[in-house]
């Protein structure tokens, strides 16, 4: 008999939708849980551009969407200030090009009057010179160059941030927890809560839920289809290119082949390409990069960027947009806008589908989710999610204090500033022990990643396998790749989460894996040498008691 | 006579010695430390590996002892005809042919205070940074000191500060590995070795470290320090940090200090100490046996006849295409590496090898040059990978193949991890490979 958890929602899908779902309902005081199959935005927010925009590109069909977007993109930035960083785009123009400057123009005249919604500066008209001085790495064939503002987030850390933050509040937040049934009610069909299994344990859980919500993204037809329900998706599949540094000094605009619309852009130390845009009829859980797909964003970099195929393509991200349905329409066409989808029409009243929409716009989602379900609960609380700040961004941090307190390196507490805000000081301190304690260490030279933001994951933030740090805290997704991080990493959380010998090695075993899965599609040039040393590091150091197989977790 | 070595790595210096042995000018042109410089601090002829497949056994299937890495060489070459042992052991009992190589390495690093420890006939049970066991067989000083097995306590020396090291862990992972190992009747303990205030700040700088310990007076500051951890039959394993150009004198004063025996754990990225000094000191061999010594990249093979007649090099940080200097030579070893080395690149989106274009072919002699690298590679990471087995094919005397399978060049010769058909990460016989291979080129060269 297993355990039984009662609550009033429980939110299956621990993605930026439900993540944020789950933090609107807890700031409400519904009592909730989240369940997350594997690691907290791992998914398609992982795979996303991470771009808290407003999408010039749905300016045309989807006025609304773009519209959404650049208030949610302001709402954002208001509530963690500290996860966001602009990003100023430059848009060439070549003479070949079928839409000359002034139509371009026009376009951007009229993106210029939501800029103000998301802070955004109007856009500016540069002429090739000038443009060619303000981004060298641009082709010299360029007719002339505008530009514009937009908004990044790292999506990963921003749905680990909503997660943590339910949890903070009340919610009981559960990854690597698949649903693998939904309890129903005999007769009526209702929906009761599900029961869910720990991957990593096995131990199973029944938790009971006056309502349930679906917010498993590109897998949500699978999750309704347990209920009997049905979610139209026309999923879309997604990549980028992740490059071992920044290409340009700004995000630049790139045409495909087709005349899609793709772009790079800076993230973190890295520039990331993308993205591509492709109805998907594969296995979700076995998401492959094809090399046409390589191909075509290359392809598409090297005209705006002629120096690209000089730089290394460290990994890939991939994933699926869950799209709403539309038929008989090119995949960058369909729309962009959500639905919140009662399945009392399925005969499965209690159970909810959160479906479509961009990361830009997951706060709304979340609110309009939340009041739906709200209104079924009976709760009259309204929606916080606009106002309320997300941990660490309710001060600002003095980032030379910090460093000179802990002795950690400042461009490391920069970078923890970015992520945790003013709680930075807070992750550096857990790791403080004794009067006079060893300055932090830095784990992956990559970014720096500090051993005190591993401990402070593992500790506090209920990060459960050295995978999950990939998404958390960015270890190993640099140009390293694990080779020079993962093997102490895997000790720090060994010590911290008191894994036996054989777990740390199965550990290890799998972070590599994932890192070859992710990197082996684009692998080419100084990359080989970069993999050559990787395996060996991987393969000496797992030692005689990892299993052979691997764990769970692991990636097929 | 006049042979140029290409690649500076255990290879072409093991060929560039050979040749120099044997009366011939020999110019050896480097680009820069390779994979060789990426080493652990062992050699590993023969390591035993823990995966099932493509790895070398631990014991014998049969009576389930350790298995002498002597017998697992054989095996090596029983398993996969193409493995560069195949040839190298083909007619030659591999005990003498590696106790030989093992002699002449010795005498070339021996001067800078690098010995070769160990031999074919044991096992040689080395800790790594993880904790996680190697069986090895031989080893270089620094790591070499350290095996396990002779050990009745084993205590892990914990640096607060110092980066890439986690002592807890590594323990526990120690503990599980020996018990695993059969070998588990051994006392295990962490000890903590706080550093004095002018080395604390080095910690995380482990090559300043290591520069300093060689320094009396951080010495003079860590040596009441070091006491404490003294204990009779104490096994004493540091990080590897025990010095950036001497690590045998660094060890003998830890060992004079605290009584003990003394070693270093084995240690890749972030600490590749190991490999650097094993790198400096085969420049340093070459330096004295008279082997010029030419930093910068060979990027043409001039040939004439079916020989090859000289080479063009440019100079380090050249731009591509940029005129270059000419060498002339009656004989060529290629030591070039695999991709590290820059023995194999990617060109156009394919594999080649870039000097002579020579076929490249993986574990099941596939050709895999002209395909892209991603058509090479296997989900499982462990398991085999065609990329990471890529690599050229030569005759009994090392010549290179061409895609006839006829030898091109009759003066050419190939060693170390341009030589295909094998896979050092998996089977762990990379510098093993290296040194042979690279002292028959030379051998071979110098007949030309």
């Amino acid at each position: 008999m297993s355990r039984s958890l009662p609550v009033q929602v429980l939110v299956i899908g621990g993605g930026i939708n439900g993540a944020g779902i789950a933090r609107d309902l807890a700031l409400r005081g519904v009592r909730c849980a989240l369940v997350e199959r594997r690691e907290l935005g791992s998914g398609t927010s992982w795979a996303s551009s991470g771009m808290i925009h407003g999408g010039l590109r749905y300016l045309q069909q989807d006025p609304e969407v773009t519209l959404h977007s650049c208030v949610d993109s302001g709402a954002i930035q208001r509530i963690a200030p500290h996860l966001v960083f602009r990003i100023p785009f430059i848009m060439p123009v070549f003479p070949e090009d079928p839409i000359g400057p002034e139509l371009v123009e026009v376009g951007l005249e009229m993106y210029d009057r939501y800029q103000p919604f998301k802070n955004g500066r109007p856009h500016t008209r540069l002429a090739r010179e000038q443009a060619l001085r303000l981004e060298p790495a641009l082709s010299p064939r360029i007719e002339c160059a505008f530009t514009l503002d937009e908004w990044g987030v790292d999506a990963a850390r921003l749905t680990a941030a909503n997660a943590l933050d339910a949890a903070e509040r009340g919610a009981q937040v559960m990854t690597h927890t698949e649903a693998v049934e939904l309890l129903r009610e005999s007769g009526s069909g209702r929906v009761l809560g599900a029961a869910v299994r720990d991957r990593i344990t096995g131990e199973s859980l029944r938790i009971e839920a006056e309502l349930t919500m679906n917010a498993t993204g590109p897998w949500s037809p699978r999750l309704a289809a347990l209920a009997g329900a049905d979610v139209r998706l026309r999923p879309a599949k997604g990549i980028h290119l992740v490059f071992e540094r920044r290409v340009s000094n700004l995000a630049i605009y790139a045409r495909g082949i087709d005349g899609r619309d793709m772009f790079t852009f800076p993230h973190e130390q890295n520039s990331m390409a993308g993205t591509t845009d492709d109805d998907f009829y594969g296995d979700l859980d076995q998401i492959e990069v094809s090399e046409d797909e390589v191909a075509y964003v290359m392809q598409a970099m090297e005209r705006s960027i002629p120096s690209i195929r000089r730089h290394r393509v460290i990994h890939t991200t991939q994933g699926v947009r869950p799209t709403l349905y539309g038929f008989g329409q090119n995949e960058d066409e369909l729309s962009r806008d959500f639905a919140v989808i009662d399945h009392a029409r399925d005969g499965a009243p209690g159970f909810f589908t959160i479906a479509g929409g961009k990361l830009a716009a997951y706060r709304l989602m979340a609110e309009s989710a939340s009041d739906r379900l709200c209104a079924v609960l009976g709760v009259r609380e309204p929606c916080r999610t606009a106002r309320t700040p997300l941990p660490g961004s309710d001060a600002p941090l003095d980032v030379v204090a910090v460093a000179r307190r802990f002795r950690a390196p400042v461009p490391a507490v920069v970078r923890l500033g970015f992520r945790h805000g003013a709680h930075a000081a807070r992750v550096l301190a857990l790791a403080e022990r004794g009067p006079e304690p060893p300055a932090p260490r830095t784990v992956c030279g990559c970014e720096p990643v500090l051993d005190a933001e591993l401990g402070h994951a593992a500790r506090c933030e209920a990060v459960r396998t050295l995978g999950d740090c990939a998404f958390r805290v960015r270890l190993g997704v640099g140009a390293c790749q694990g080779a020079s991080c993962a093997p102490q990493a895997a000790g720090l959380l060994a010590d911290a989460l008191d894994w036996p010998a054989e777990r740390a090695a199965a550990e290890l075993a799998a972070f590599a894996a994932e890192r070859w899965r992710a990197a082996a599609p684009a692998l080419g040039g100084g990359h080989l040498a970069a993999f050559e040393i990787h395996r060996h590091v991987f393969l000496a150091a797992r030692g005689f008691t990892a299993p052979l197989q691997q764990p769970t977790e692991a990636p097929a | 006579m006049t042979a140029v070595v290409v690649g500076g790595g255990l290879a072409g210096c093991a060929a560039a010695l050979e040749l120099r042995e044997r009366g011939c000018e020999v110019m050896l042109v480097r680009a820069g430390p390779g994979s060789t410089a990426m080493s652990w601090g062992t050699l590993d002829v023969a390591a035993a590996s823990p995966l099932r497949r493509g790895g070398l056994p631990l014991r014998d299937p049969t009576t389930g002892r350790a298995l002498a890495p002597a017998r697992r060489l054989l095996g090596v070459a029983n398993a996969n005809t193409a493995h560069p042992y195949a040839t190298l052991l083909r007619s030659r009992s591999p005990e003498s042919e590696v106790k030989e190589a093992a002699v002449a390495l010795d005498g070339w690093l021996a001067p800078s205070g690098l010995r070769v420890l160990g031999s074919l006939e044991q096992t040689r049970w080395l800790a790594d940074l993880r904790g996680a066991v190697r069986a090895a067989d031989l080893a270089f000083t620094g790591a070499g000191e350290g095996d396990l097995a002779s050990a009745v306590e084993i205590a892990l020396v914990d640096v607060p500060g110092l980066g890439g090291f986690e002592a807890r862990p590594a323990l526990r992972v120690l503990a599980a590995e020996l018990a695993a190992l059969g070998l588990s009747r051994r006392a295990l303990r962490v000890l903590r070795l706080e550093l004095p205030p002018g080395l604390a700040a080095l910690a995380s700088q482990p090559a300043r470290l290591a520069a300093a310990l060689e320094t009396a007076p951080a010495r003079d500051a860590l040596g009441p320090l070091l006491r404490p951890l003294a204990a009779e039959g104490r096994l004493l394993l540091f990080p590897p940090v025990l010095g950036l150009e001497r690590v045998d004198r660094v060890l003998a004063w830890l060992s004079d200090t605290t009584g003990c025996r003394c070693a270093e754990l084995l240690g890749a990225p972030p600490l590749p100490l190991a490999g650097y000094r094993l790198d400096r000191a085969l420049v340093a061999a070459l330096g004295r046996a008279g082997v010029g010594v030419r930093a910068g990249r060979v990027t043409s093979i001039e040939t004439e006849g079916g020989r090859a007649v000289g080479v063009g090099i440019a100079e380090p940080g050249a731009p591509d295409g940029a005129p270059g200097a000419a060498l002339a030579l009656d004989a060529l070893v290629l030591a070039s590496g695999r991709f590290v080395g820059g023995g194999i690149v990617e060109r156009d989106g394919r594999l080649a090898e870039p000097l002579l274009d020579l076929p490249l072919y993986d574990l099941g002699g596939r050709r895999v040059d002209g395909l892209a690298p991603r058509r090479l590679v296997r989900r499982d990471y462990e398991g085999e990978q065609p990329l990471f087995a890529a690599g050229a094919r030569t005759d009994a005397r090392l010549r290179p193949l061409g895609p006839d399978g006829a030898v091109p060049l009759a003066n050419a010769f190939a060693a170390g991890d341009l030589l295909g058909s094998f896979d050092p990460a998996r089977d762990r016989t990379g510098l093993g490979v290296a040194l042979l291979s690279g002292r028959r080129a030379g051998i071979e060269a110098a007949r030309c």
